[in-house]
């Protein structure tokens, strides 16, 4: 027996604010009055069947999909009626016909009947249409939702040499769909909540009730509806809403535009959000290894996933500490260079008339100069500026001595590296503190460099991400899952969901290969075994 | 959101307590055992590290019948308030004195190592408000990042100690008795000093999740401290002989120095393992500051430990400031670490002895 899910809409079971009236024309001028003048509200007023019942048809124009309106609404209604009041050979009172229609009239798919104005607003500027009739107090909410979006297209920022070639749209309903389409298990749930005092807009929270831990659920959902802005633009209003700690520099919710990344963390107990009009999902909790992984990680074989892994922790790293460390040894402690190594360096600096700190703000400053134009450009236009600032800028700088050839290099890695990460919200978080710990490391050299770092673990271990500390698996330790951090383990061995959201089923895969048939037997015989004494 | 609940595991326990040891204490050990105990400088270490597993075991017996309580209300309702609160003042006043001779200590061998030019008090400063930030977090993240710092600096600055065994000769060990029993006892008082940190587990065992896991952390802490200065001291004096390093003042990164890792980009490794274990001192000095200020909030029987935390770090910066010169730091370090042993031993002796007298009236 599946449970019934909660009400999340708060006003879903309360008496209406605003009730219909009985009267057609009472109806229509409420609805004038409220909806205005506006010249995409559409109202079409019609008789309807052999009495001649006044009835109405509103909806918003661009909103709905007109011709399943047409051929199966109007037509069902004003013609089809017709015909099924002339079998019962008697006329039909308002409600009768109300009931009739709502039952044997409409060849359409999903058809509520409400008397709440707000309800009716809601829908109507949903996308739905709404009939009224005289001399009743309800009206029948046809869903008719249709109007033109983007399609499935290839996701841009995550993009992946193998894996799925789709990625989340604008349309909640097409997002929703992509995920039930990669698991389709009962026990996924979607439910609905409704944000933003004036956008209404449509918030999805999915997750997989076997397995997802409930209190996580119910922090989710709590902190959802806490929420009380006028509008909700995208998904980044809501993780800056849900978050555990707004001051801190790094994500504490994961934001995906992949639906198989979706269901990758659904079926390891997270919670999604969907929100309408946006293509990037939120998963919580996040933790800090979430951010390193790639979906595709797990479609390549172990070796592969290993190696980009160990790429991924080392490229985070150098993007954090490699213009803090140059600025150290070249201003600080040049001796724990080879010799050979700092002679090249000082021959390189020699004419540079700046500190080693000003020659890497100015670059480091150039390179995010250089990566913001690239957004903003036209894409073919926007690799011109990759190659016209970092080359041939870069080359100018150094033939007139305003910085070092080995500067170059670093500030080149730091960016490259910064790229390598898989989630937007880390590396630009690893890029904001890069900038704190060069001033660190110009003031004090490498014991700035290390207070800044220490500074910067203190602050990760506090931080937790939905009651869960964003550092585990590494700190709390749980050894069980190292192996799916740094590396990525092998399919074969990843019998357990990781611990990250506390789920409630663990397991996620027997051990069944064939030659471990016998120890499959055997460890369910002694399971079989210690039941009865597990019992007293 | 949920706040942490100020519970940590036992291995957790055992790595902030490792880390609260490890510190400062093995930059120096091979010097202060071998300056006394000549080549027997190992032995001595070997006994001060069997004597505080001891002191572990002593102060666990004590503490484990009050599972809830740290010194300073086992005092108070064994002692009677007054006489209590003083025995708890006093040691609370050593540990704050040895906090502040830490962090002079660690400014002293900054200025040998990273930072000659910069005066010792800004990096004292530095040091002191870094922990701060950490310390006002609570245990947990505390025990977090221990638990993560501490592996890394250890296996960095091992494998490279390791290293050093390459060229070092394993007769300096000899003559096994050194400098004979009374260098090896007064081996064991200078000794002391990279021991001392263990005897904060007498404000941490409430906050331990399962209490019957104290002892095995607490020895298996020191234990390990053992293991590691043991292994340090050997090291040393097989690479430079007795009379040598008890002339250094801080023998194990010079011996880092003598390591040539061919084909490395660094050529001075010391430089950079010390960089790496600046960490270790950084959360030495977080672990202190929030044992001290956990200890005065529980001596005002104020809930909040945070707020105490600010006030301490003038306290501890004029404590550091106190010792004229290096040696007169290094006598210092001897005489407090060893009172602070004394006292410990003393007053858990006591307190046990009463405890026990007490039996089923102090349990109920």
């Amino acid at each position: 027996m599946v449970q019934k899910p909660q009400p999340i809409l708060k006003n879903e079971e309360n008496p209406p604010q605003l009730p219909l009236f009985a009267s057609l024309s009472e109806n229509l001028d409420k609805v004038r009055e409220i909806l205005g003048e506006s010249n995409d509200i559409v109202i079409r007023e019609f008789k309807l069947g052999t009495v001649g019942i006044k009835a109405a048809l509103l909806y918003v124009d661009g909103l709905i999909d007109k011709a399943l309106v047409c051929e199966h609404l109007l037509s069902s209604v004003m013609i089809r009626v017709r015909q099924v009041e002339a079998d019962g050979e008697r006329e039909l009172s308002a409600k009768e016909m109300l009931t009739l229609i709502n039952e044997r009239g409409i060849s359409m798919l999903e058809v509520k009947a409400s008397n709440d104005f707000d309800r009716i607003f809601l829908a109507a500027l949903s996308g739905e249409a709404i009939l009224f009739l005289d001399g009743v107090d309800q009206a029948l909410v046809v869903s008719a939702r249709g109007w033109e979006h983007r399609g499935v297209q290839e996701p841009e920022t995550q993009t992946l040499i193998r894996g799925p070639r789709v990625g989340f749209s604008e349309t909640l309903r097409v997002n929703t769909t992509l995920i039930r389409r990669q698991l389709r298990d009962p026990n996924l749930k979607l439910q609905t909540i409704y944000l933003g005092r004036r956008s209404k807009t449509e918030v999805c929270i999915a997750f997989v009730d076997t397995i997802v831990n409930p209190k996580i659920l119910e922090e989710v959902r709590k902190r959802l509806q806490a929420i009380d802005v006028d509008v909700v633009m995208e998904s980044g209003y809501l993780e800056q809403h849900i978050q555990d700690d707004w001051l801190s520099p790094f994500p504490q919710v994961h934001v995906t535009e992949r639906p198989d990344h979706v269901v990758m963390g659904l079926l390891q107990g997270k919670v999604a959000i969907l929100v309408d009009n946006t293509p990037f999902a939120l998963m919580v909790p996040a933790v800090l290894k979430d951010f390193f992984i790639s979906p595709e990680d797990y479609y390549e074989r172990w070796t592969i996933g290993t190696l980009v892994r160990v790429l991924r922790y080392g490229a985070s790293f150098m993007a954090l500490i490699l213009p803090a460390l140059y600025i150290s040894l070249v201003s600080f402690h040049p001796e724990m260079l080879p010799t050979k190594l700092t002679l090249s360096l000082a021959a390189g600096r020699e004419g540079v008339p700046y500190p080693a700190f000003v020659e890497a703000l100015v670059m480091l400053a150039a390179f995010e100069l250089l990566r913001e134009a690239g957004i903003r450009l036209p894409g073919p236009i926007g690799q011109t500026i990759g190659i016209v600032g970092g080359l041939i800028v870069g080359q100018a700088a150094v033939e007139a001595s305003l910085v070092s050839p080995l500067m170059i290099i670093v500030i080149a890695f730091t960016g490259i590296s910064s790229f390598a990460i898989p989630n937007y919200g880390l590396a630009i978080a690893l890029r904001i503190l890069t900038f704190p710990l060069m001033i660190l490391a110009a003031v004090f050299g490498l014991f700035g460099l290390v207070l800044g770092l220490f500074l910067i673990g203190s602050h990760l271990v506090a931080v937790k991400s939905f009651g869960v500390p964003i550092t585990s698996p590494f700190t709390p330790l749980k050894v069980r899952e190292l192996r799916d951090t740094i590396f990525r383990h092998s399919m074969l061995g990843m019998h357990w969901r990781p611990d990250t959201a506390k789920p409630l089923d663990k397991t996620r895969m027997q051990d069944k290969r064939p030659d471990n048939e016998l120890a499959v037997k055997e460890k369910e015989a002694s399971i079989a075994e210690s039941r009865p004494r597990g019992g007293k | 959101m949920q706040a942490d609940n100020e519970q940590i595991s036992a291995s957790q326990l055992t790595f902030l307590l490792v880390n609260a040891i490890t510190g400062i204490g093995v930059l120096v050990i091979p010097a202060r055992a071998a300056k006394a105990a000549g080549s027997a400088g190992w032995l001595a270490v070997l006994v001060t590290g069997l004597i505080c597993t001891l002191l572990v075991w002593l102060i666990v017996r004590l503490c484990r019948k009050y599972p809830d309580q740290t010194i300073v209300e086992i005092s108070i309702g064994l002692l009677g308030k007054p006489l209590g609160l003083f025995s708890v003042s006093i040691l609370f006043l050593l540990w704050l004195a040895t906090t502040g001779f830490i962090l002079r200590t660690f400014g002293e061998i900054n200025r040998d190592f990273l930072l000659p030019r910069t005066p010792i008090e800004i990096v004292m400063v530095g040091t002191l408000l870094a922990s701060v930030y950490l310390a006002r977090k609570g245990i947990e993240p505390l025990a977090r990042l221990s638990m993560v710092a501490y592996p890394i600096s250890v296996t960095l600055g091992l494998g490279v100690v390791l290293l050093s065994l390459i060229g070092s000769d394993l007769t300096n060990l000899l003559p096994l008795w050194g400098k004979g029993l009374a260098g090896i006892g007064l081996g064991v008082v200078n000794s002391l000093f990279a021991f001392m940190g263990f005897e904060v587990l007498l404000v941490l065992m409430p906050f331990l999740n399962k209490p019957n896991v104290a002892l095995r952390a607490g020895i298996t802490a020191t234990l390990g401290i053992t293991a590691l200065n043991l292994l340090l001291t050997v090291i040393c004096l097989a690479a430079f002989g007795a009379a040598t390093v008890g002339k250094m003042l801080w023998p194990t990164i010079l011996v880092v120095r003598n390591v040539e890792l061919p084909g490395f980009f660094l050529e001075r490794v010391d430089v950079f393992i010390f960089s790496v274990w600046l960490i270790e001192i950084f959360l030495l000095q977080s672990i202190m500051l929030y044992v001290l200020s956990l200890t005065l909030s529980r001596i005002f029987n104020v809930h909040e430990q945070k707020i105490f935390v600010w006030p301490l770090v003038p306290v501890i910066y004029f404590f550091s400031l106190f010792p004229l010169n290096i040696s007169q730091l290094a006598t210092f370090n001897t005489f407090f670490s060893v009172a602070l042993m004394a006292y410990v031993f003393v007053q858990v002796l006591l307190l046990s002895l009463l405890a026990t007298r007490k039996g089923g009236r102090a349990g109920a």
